[in-house]
């Protein structure tokens, strides 16, 4: 019993998660680190963690990311005392963020968008759905479809009278 | 033989796997100031139309930003009225021969400059107006006689103006 009890927290004294992905991978967490998870945050509120959470919408290579965002943005609020290493922390973490979203080739943003919606991690939400987002302004209908692999099911004419009602929006 | 691949690592691998609440996630996040690319958006495919042109998701994409941008403002000078645009927006106003008598609330209302007077209430966005005959008692007033006005009255829920 005591050694169980030893093996459930860290040297600093929080307890442990085990998150498990949709293909088996574990990985282990402290508490402050899945709690930025709504939904797991929600478990742990309801004490059902205890034989780990299982996570079959996500994968093991999309959890390990969802894994070291959480790590790097658990960090933020313990350095939240001292003002200097919170900004430091504050402009790592920005960078950090920045290069997480645009090195991503869009099916592996996609899939970390869906986890970061079912796991209820809205920091990370914003961050990806933004740079979606950014991706689509400045494009033409086209450029969307040819960017993002969409067909066009409209008829010539049904498109024709929209790009008509809305002239504006399709000037060069 | 090999077993069928796992229903979750083919999900997400393009934007048309995503559901429409994810996908609002992402229209949501579309700046209102540049409110062309909904527009651009909704011509991509029909679903993408069928959710952008939802009162719902609307409804949502008003809340989340809440108070809505400036996209421009009418200006009235020398009998004429111009639309300044303050973003790419271009307004379907009436011809020249309007003159601009109030605007509110996403509803402009015009003048016909001349007799019998009529007046005309628009709606910039989408180009739809509506005609409206004067009251009898002015209906032959000149313009120059005497001093008169008319203002757009706005009877939206939530509303202060």
């Amino acid at each position: 019993m005591a050694a169980a009890a030893a093996e459930a927290t860290t040297d600093g004294g929080g307890k442990m998660i085990i998150l498990i992905s949709a293909d088996g991978k574990r990985f282990e967490v402290t508490e402050a680190v899945a709690s930025q998870s709504q939904l797991i945050s929600n478990m742990i509120e309801d004490d059902c963690t205890e034989n780990g959470v299982r996570l079959p919408n996500v994968d093991g290579d999309i959890l390990t990311m969802v894994v070291d965002y959480c790590n790097m943005h658990a960090g933020d609020a313990a350095a939240a005392g001292d003002t200097m290493k919170a900004s430091s922390t504050e402009e790592e973490l920005k960078k950090f963020d920045a290069e997480l979203v645009q090195a991503l080739e869009n099916p592996v943003l996609f899939k970390l968008i869906l986890a970061a919606n079912f796991l209820n991690i809205k920091s990370l939400l914003d961050m990806t759905c933004q740079r979606v987002a950014d991706m689509m302004s400045g494009k033409t209908p086209e450029q969307m479809r040819e960017t993002f692999s969409i067909e066009n099911d409209f008829t010539p004419e049904e498109e024709a009278a929209i790009r008509q009602e809305n002239a504006w929006a399709f000037d060069d | 033989m090999n077993p069928p691949p796992q229903k979750p690592e083919r999900r997400g691998n393009s934007l048309t796997d995503l559901n429409d609440d994810v996908l609002s996630e992402i229209f949501f996040r579309i700046p209102p100031g540049d409110p062309g690319v909904l527009v651009r958006l909704s011509v991509v495919c029909k679903s993408w139309r069928r959710l952008l042109t939802d009162r719902d998701f609307l409804r949502g994409y008003r809340a989340f930003h809440r108070a809505p941008p400036i996209l421009g403002f009418f200006c009235a000078e020398f009998g004429r009225t111009t639309f300044v645009p303050t973003t790419a927006f271009r307004p379907i106003i009436p011809s020249a021969d309007w003159l601009l008598c109030d605007s509110r609330h996403g509803r402009a209302l015009f003048d016909a400059y001349g007799l019998p007077v009529r007046l005309l209430v628009s709606d910039p966005m989408t180009g739809a107006e509506r005609l409206l005959d004067a009251p009898e008692r002015w209906r032959n007033i000149h313009w120059s006689a005497t001093q008169w006005s008319a203002a757009v009255l706005c009877a939206a829920h939530v509303c202060d103006c």
